[in-house]
């Protein structure tokens, strides 16, 4: 009975200390799609919509976000899954379902800006390379720019 | 650790006699559960995982429900700062009576009010902020704090922020930035402690108070915003199924989604027609420009039946 019940508690244990380390790993994930959001700025700032867009992904799949560009305005998308700036592709889609964009044909950059004519709804999927990461914390952050 | 601590105070306490005797399982055991702790809690290398990028934590560690998820989904709700700013330059002049009065800070009582209101306060404070009311983004930036402390979100507006906020009142772009940093901050901590209840509430306060000012804007006159208004209808869909996949329950609540659900059936009288247009890419600027166009019609009628229903929404709210 004793080997049990310290058994089952030896388990939860384990998969606490897990939780520990895979929560730390998001937040410095984090930390790095924060410091993309204003690399390469001169006469601009970016400024966070204050959401932070998080998925655990693994092998071939891929999380959808869903969101509303307003025209007149210039957004960037920040990207990351660790140290490596080329841990994660993303595309971006319309409402009809055409990819406008993706950083797959830019060498996976963590980072694009996107100028945007008319408000659109559009559909960003991300996912990581599956050459170079077979699971993570993917982070995804949109700014919107403000001129200095 | 201290849960590993508390697991070895608990051997010992409970065999304090016959510890010595404890059976030797139980110790690889514990072992095995210390090594386990001790390895979690190591701080990360700084992408948390091998060099070579190669790592399999099982899915179930990272809870995907810590995001806005309806049916694999994950909405984005526009920053009510970016609605202020749009507002700015449509030329509207900058209008106290559009927030909601800083005192009313200390009369909320549940969650559900203080969560909402510190989106509601967050959007107060992006306004006068991007109006360069220094003085009155001082004193909504003090209402944020009484609720962020009341809603657990007390480290994302510490001192600290108030000395920066208040060292750069001259400088709006790095008050902006703070700002925002701080909802994110707290957006973050909020996901990662199982508390997305919360954070969905104070999305949608936020929401809520930015497109008040618009309607209050577009009702004495200002063209540009109709249609600002008008392309909010995807949003606020988004936004009711992310209420809807919220845990949250009382009167309060479920009174505010039926609320926001009359308030699409006024949004669905919107129309709009979108157009592709090929985007045009610049490598080298790393810029993309998407060219497609969308019209939005929006009726003086339909406007003012949005008006009317989101200022009894902002009074469900904020009173």
């Amino acid at each position: 009975m004793k080997l049990t019940v310290t058994t089952i508690f030896a388990a939860v244990l384990m998969i606490l200390g897990s939780n520990v380390n895979a929560q730390v790993t998001c937040d410095s994930v984090s930390g790095i799609a924060s410091s993309y959001l204003n690399e390469g700025t001169e006469n601009s700032i970016f400024i966070s919509d204050g959401q932070v867009y998080r998925a655990f992904l693994s092998d071939d799949e891929s999380a959808e976000f869903n969101t509303t560009f307003f025209g007149g305005s210039t957004y960037r998308i920040a990207v990351s899954a660790g140290k490596r700036k080329d841990y994660v592709i993303f595309e971006i889609r319309d409402e009809q379902d055409i990819v406008l964009f993706t950083n797959a044909d830019q060498a996976n950059a963590p980072y694009w800006d996107f100028k945007v004519t008319s408000t659109m709804e559009c559909k960003i999927h991300t996912q990581l390379d599956p050459n170079k990461k077979a699971s993570g914390c993917v982070i995804m952050l949109i700014g919107f720019e403000k001129q200095m | 650790m201290s849960v590993f601590f508390y697991y070895l105070h608990g051997i010992i306490t409970a065999n304090n006699r016959a510890f010595m005797n404890y059976n030797f399982k139980h110790l690889i055991l514990g072992a095995i559960a210390a090594t386990t702790i001790l390895v979690g809690c190591t701080d990360p290398t700084p992408d948390g995982n091998d060099p070579n990028g190669k790592v399999k934590i099982p899915k179930n560690i990272v809870n995907d429900g810590k995001t806005f998820d309806v049916n694999g989904q994950i909405f984005s709700i526009p920053s009510p700062v970016q609605t202020a700013m749009l507002i700015k330059d449509s030329g509207a002049d900058f209008d106290e009576t559009y927030l909601n009065p800083k005192d009313n800070a200390d009369g909320y009582s549940t969650m559900f009010s203080k969560a909402m209101n510190l989106g509601v306060y967050g959007a107060d404070l992006g306004y006068c902020t991007i109006y360069e009311n220094n003085n009155a983004s001082l004193a909504y930036l003090t209402s944020v704090r009484t609720l962020a402390s009341e809603v657990g979100v007390e480290n994302a507006f510490n001192e600290s922020l108030i000395e920066r906020f208040s060292a750069n009142s001259t400088n709006q772009d790095s008050m902006l930035v703070f700002i925002s940093e701080a909802y994110q901050s707290a957006d973050n901590y909020l996901k990662t402690n199982d508390k997305s209840d919360a954070a969905g509430l104070i999305l949608a306060g936020g929401w809520v108070e930015a497109l008040h000012f618009s309607c209050r804007v577009a009702s004495d006159g200002n063209e540009a915003l109709k249609a600002r208004i008008g392309e909010q209808k995807s949003t606020l869909k988004s936004l009711i199924g992310l209420l809807n996949s919220l845990e949250s329950t009382g009167d309060d609540f479920e009174e505010f989604v039926y609320a926001m659900e009359d308030l699409y059936g006024a949004f669905d009288q919107v129309s709009s027609s979108y157009k592709y247009v090929e985007p045009q890419t610049y490598a080298d600027k790393k810029l993309t420009i998407f060219n497609s166009t969308n019209d939005v019609e929006i009726s003086d009628d339909i406007l003012a039946e949005i008006a009317s229903q989101v200022s009894e929404l902002r009074d469900l709210i904020t009173q």
